[in-house]
């Protein structure tokens, strides 16, 4: 949620105003070659529109809208297991960039 | 049960040149710029999503021999852009094991952005690049 500074010569401390909200989804795992699996998924969706996605922190109770990646990273190490991580941006909630909150369900 | 692979048998190449013997940490991170598009109407932000871009950040031991790292990266500074694969598994490409090719074909390729030597008095010589993909790079599985 960017805020907009609006700091005068009087005051103590800064003061700002709320702007609009957004949501960054960031992860990161053990990287999947297969078909469907992460590597393939998130390497095809970037670039393109806004999918659906479905983030439970509890496995039961979470968020879900429209987000596209952003950045995806692989990581090979000579001594370590190939990583990945990924960075996907929330972009609407009944449609791609409908400009709504994230559902919380 | 999704697989979970090792980093001990991944390939690199660049222009041709089979760099894995020198190699120990590859990094190849895709970025997807977005513009940001919310109007007065909106609760939340929106966005568009803008053109891809792929770099790739390889590192490995300091290797003067000719044909290895060393020779092999800095012959190809400032010029034109080259082909790359990187292939995770070593296996690839085939179902399961991708490999991510960029080939030169006009302003297609890899350029060199960076080549950094490391001499430190206490440890192994160490050579760090960061390679500037140019047009597409593919996820190539057969």
């Amino acid at each position: 949620m960017p805020p907009a500074e609006i700091t005068s010569f009087a005051d103590a401390y800064q003061n700002f105003l709320a702007g609009k909200p957004g949501m960054v989804l960031n992860g990161e795992g053990s990287w999947d070659p297969a078909a469907s699996q992460g590597d393939a998924t998130i390497f095809a969706a970037l670039g393109g529109a806004a999918l659906t996605y479905d983030y439970e922190p509890d496995g039961t109770t979470g968020y879900n809208g429209y987000a596209f990646p952003t950045s995806y990273s692989i990581r090979s190490a000579v001594d370590a297991p190939i990583s990945y991580s990924f960075s996907m941006r929330h972009n609407g909630t009944a449609a791609a960039a409908d400009g709504a909150a994230p559902t919380r369900a | 049960m999704a697989s979970r692979t090792h980093g001990k048998d991944s390939d690199f190449s660049f222009n041709g040149v089979a760099l894995e013997s020198d190699l120990r940490r590859i990094e190849q991170t895709v970025s997807a710029p977005v513009a940001n598009i919310p109007s007065f109407a909106d609760a939340w932000q929106n966005f568009l999503s803008g053109k891809k871009n792929v770099r790739t950040v390889i590192e490995g031991v300091y290797n003067p021999s000719a044909s290895q790292l060393d020779t092999t990266l800095f012959a190809r500074v400032g010029l034109a852009a080259v082909s790359t694969i990187f292939d995770p598994t070593g296996t690839g490409p085939a179902a399961g094991a991708p490999e991510y090719q960029c080939t030169a074909s006009g302003l297609t390729g890899v350029l060199i952005d960076s080549i950094e030597i490391e001499i430190p008095v206490g440890a192994e010589g160490r050579i760090t690049a960061t390679l500037q993909h140019s047009g597409s790079t593919s996820r190539a599985v057969a």
